[in-house]
């Protein structure tokens, strides 16, 4: 019985992790549906447990209990069809390897031709604008595109699903609203299931159309926020909308008061 | 004349390195001035000796024996190393089980099997190959394992998101990842590996350079035995210096961190 | 607690495997060269002795010791001389490295040249041993403080002098550790060689003696502990090193 709207399903989910004898509860009985094509944002404290969970989701990290399904199917590796961001760049990519290379790593435990594969990369590399520069090595990249490259890698196998670990925490400001509009342009375009993880509540609620915020020691979801924001959104106009400033007096009242 | 910024920067080492032999010929001068005695002999008539040493045809014959001899030594050596150091690092058993031993041969200074080595099979190259091998592999072994355990979490686990098989992820995450370790223990093991020919030949008289110097020795041509020891600084330097280049071609992502 | 006991099995494991293999297959076909374990244990109680300690042990202990101390002072010294002055080091850096990269044991027979038989000889040839790696690693490490720690020394007025020993000879500890450890190896090595070529006393000798005499299960003793003397300074070494920088040796992980 497989329901199609459900793209994700976490039921129950509780993480604890053992250190010297005592037991660290992380997290405690999270539930959440995303349906197909959602944007969600997982928001909360550092520290929260945030990236466990989205850890948890993608197959990296074992739950203590509860489940994860996708399309149905438990998640116990990582799923097929998956992009996974992280936030150091200097560490996810492999700096042996020329940007193009990176990129393509995904296709290393994919039958593809030649030309196919080639012909992708080059579109992903477009599509962050990174076309000229696929001969590069990541140390030669400044911070912000060397996350382009790390964004590139994720989209490569057209993933039906996008996961997002504090993505842009490395770089710097005025970059970091060029990378979430990027993100939000092709995930649009594409319409994938994306799910990021944030510390930034103006980030979250810019880019997602449900913000679940997660508090607490170990943490539970506290609030969750519908965001009836149209697309696509713009930095200037979105951000200074007085629907968008609500939510955000709402999402940090909710934060502090906990 | 105006000199252009890179013709300055040589000029600049030029002078340098002048400045440098001149200081170093004259503290060399002060103490042989010093010593004043038929054993340490002026810097002229050892770099005369020098001269007539490299015009030698069996000279040329002794330093390729040497480099046989080093690059056969480092090569069986790298082998053993890969093969142990692998072994230590990808399993917590074989660990314990060999670290000790191994970690007791390191402590040994490889010069003390040479008696053994000697009596046994003999003072022909085969013992300055099974010693060097010896000894690169036991320097060569703490880089392979560290170079293992120190790949990046999360190259492991992106390898994981997309699949990838174990012999591919070996090839794209591990080896290149190790080699950016390893590297400097090859430098530091192909200059060891070329110690011990050396003192192999000096010490039983296995063939090559270090045979060589110890005649020289025995036989009271000081200016020679200077002149070997020069000549073994400019082996040992150019080693140094290739496997530099090397790192720098190869690992280029390492230098450029 | 169990945990414990199964490590130490595990790591004694293959020595006594060894040692038995051995015992056994030298019981059937004996090998000069290879004395079985036994025998060896028996000549440990055959050579020991408070004479040839004396004999022995002490003057090898007196040429490292010596030797490896006024080495490592003077490596030190003019490493962090030469990583304070550019000037002087850009004239310095090549010859030391040059002298550095002459193998070890090459250097002994030159030194014996010069300076005949005797201790002095032995001793000055570890001191040179140590010198060269110890003043290489010295330089690099204090030629690399970070810009913000030489901010620090100006904006506090320290000075040259000052400013190197109390902040960019502390800021280097580590990597300057590392060389020290690294030497004691060479000194070792340098200690048994000048001893083997032509001292007639000391470790080394006793081993060369040993195995002319054809006495092979004494040589074994011999070498055994030298062994011993490495292992133990490396233990001491690690010690220090976790005591002094833990900062610097726990963030490594490395293994022993």
């Amino acid at each position: 019985m497989k329901d199609r709207s459900k793209h994700i399903e976490i039921l129950n989910l509780s993480k604890s992790f053992e250190n010297s004898g005592s037991e660290l509860k992380v997290l405690k009985n999270i539930s959440l549906d995303v349906s197909s094509g959602e944007f969600i944002a997982i928001c909360g404290r550092s520290g929260v447990g945030k990236s466990t969970l989205i850890r948890m989701i993608a197959g990296l990290v074992k739950p203590s209990s509860g489940t994860v399904a996708i399309d149905g199917d438990l998640v116990v590796n990582p799923p097929n069809s998956m992009g996974f961001v992280t936030q150091d760049y200097s560490r996810s990519l492999l700096p042996w390897f020329s940007v193009e290379k990176n990129v393509a790593l995904p296709f290393k435990a994919k039958n593809f031709s030649k030309l196919e594969k080639k012909r992708k990369v080059e579109e992903v590399l477009e599509a962050v604008g990174l076309a000229d520069f696929a001969k590069f090595y990541p140390w030669q990249l400044s911070g912000g595109m060397q996350q382009r490259v790390a964004i590139a890698r994720s989209l490569v196998l057209d993933p039906k699903l996008l996961l997002l670990d504090e993505p842009f925490a490395s770089v710097d400001a005025q970059i970091r609203l060029e990378l979430e509009d990027l993100i939000a342009n092709i995930v649009l375009q594409k319409k994938i299931t994306t799910i990021i993880v944030t510390h930034d509540i103006d980030e979250a609620i810019y880019l997602a159309d449900r913000v679940i915020l997660i508090s607490d020691s170990p943490a539970s979801v506290s609030k969750i926020i519908q965001v009836k924001l149209a697309r696509p959104r713009s930095q200037t106009e979105t951000r200074s909308d007085p629907k968008f400033v609500k939510m955000r007096t709402q999402l940090y009242a909710s934060l502090r008061g906990k | 004349m105006k000199l252009l910024p890179v013709q300055r920067k040589f000029v600049n080492i030029g002078q340098n390195y002048a400045l440098t032999f001149g200081i170093t010929a004259a503290l060399w001068e002060c103490a042989a001035l010093t010593v004043n005695s038929r054993s340490f002999p002026h810097l002229n008539s050892v770099l005369l000796d020098l001269l007539n040493l490299i015009k030698n045809i069996d000279f040329w014959k002794s330093l390729i024996v040497t480099f046989n001899l080093t690059i056969i030594g480092f090569v069986i050596g790298a082998l053993f190393a890969f093969a142990l150091g692998l072994a230590t690092a990808l399993n917590k058993r074989l660990n314990l089980l060999l670290s000790s031993s191994i970690n007791f041969l390191r402590s040994i200074p490889s010069v003390v099997f040479l008696p053994l080595l000697v009596a046994s099979i003999g003072a022909s190259a085969r013992t300055a190959i099974i010693l060097t091998a010896l000894v690169v592999s036991l320097k060569l072994v703490i880089f392979v394992s560290r170079g293992v355990l120190e790949t990046e979490m999360e190259h492991i686990e992106f390898a994981k998101i997309y699949h990838l098989s174990t012999f591919s992820k070996i090839c794209n995450i591990y080896i290149p990842s190790l080699f950016s370790v390893v590297s400097t223990g090859f430098r530091l093991s192909a200059s060891r590996a070329f110690g011990t020919v050396i003192a192999s030949g000096i010490i039983i008289g296995t063939p090559g350079l270090g045979r060589d110097l110890l005649f020289a020795e025995s036989n009271a041509e000081y200016e020679r035995v200077f002149s070997y020891v020069i000549i073994l600084g400019i082996v040992g330097t150019l080693i140094y210096a290739t496997f530099n280049v090397i790192e720098r071609q190869f690992i280029h992502w390492r230098v450029n961190i | 607690m169990k945990k414990k006991v199964n490590s130490i099995f595990w790591t004694l494991l293959l020595p006594s495997f060894i040692l038995i293999f051995w015992e056994i297959v030298s019981g059937f076909k004996p090998n000069p060269f290879f004395p079985p374990p036994s025998r060896i244990a028996g000549a440990i109680q055959e050579v020991i002795s408070i004479e040839w300690i004396l004999s022995s042990v002490k003057p090898s202990f007196i040429v490292l010791f010596v030797g490896y101390f006024v080495g490592a002072i003077l490596g030190l010294v003019i490493g962090s001389l030469l990583g304070e002055f550019v000037k002087m080091r850009i004239v310095f850096l090549p010859i030391c490295n040059f002298i550095r990269s002459i193998p070890s044991v090459a250097k002994v027979p030159l030194i014996l040249s010069i300076m005949g038989l005797g201790l002095s000889t032995r001793i000055s040839t570890v001191v040179i041993a140590v010198l060269f790696p110890v003043l290489m690693s010295t330089v690099r490490a204090i030629a690399a403080t970070r810009n913000e720690l030489l901010d620090l020394n100006r904006t506090l007025k320290f000075g040259r002098i000052r400013g190197l020993v109390s902040i960019r000879v502390p800021a280097a500890i580590g990597e300057i550790l590392t060389g020290l450890h690294a030497s004691v190896q060479v000194a070792v090595l340098a200690m048994i060689v000048s001893e083997m070529l032509g001292s007639g006393v000391g470790i080394g000798a006793f081993i060369i003696q040993s195995q002319s005499t054809f006495r092979i299960a004494n040589m074994w003793v011999g070498v055994f502990i030298v062994g011993l003397i490495g292992l133990a300074l490396n233990y001491l070494f690690m010690k220090i090193e976790r005591k002094v920088a833990p900062w610097y040796f726990k963030s490594k992980g490395l293994i022993a």
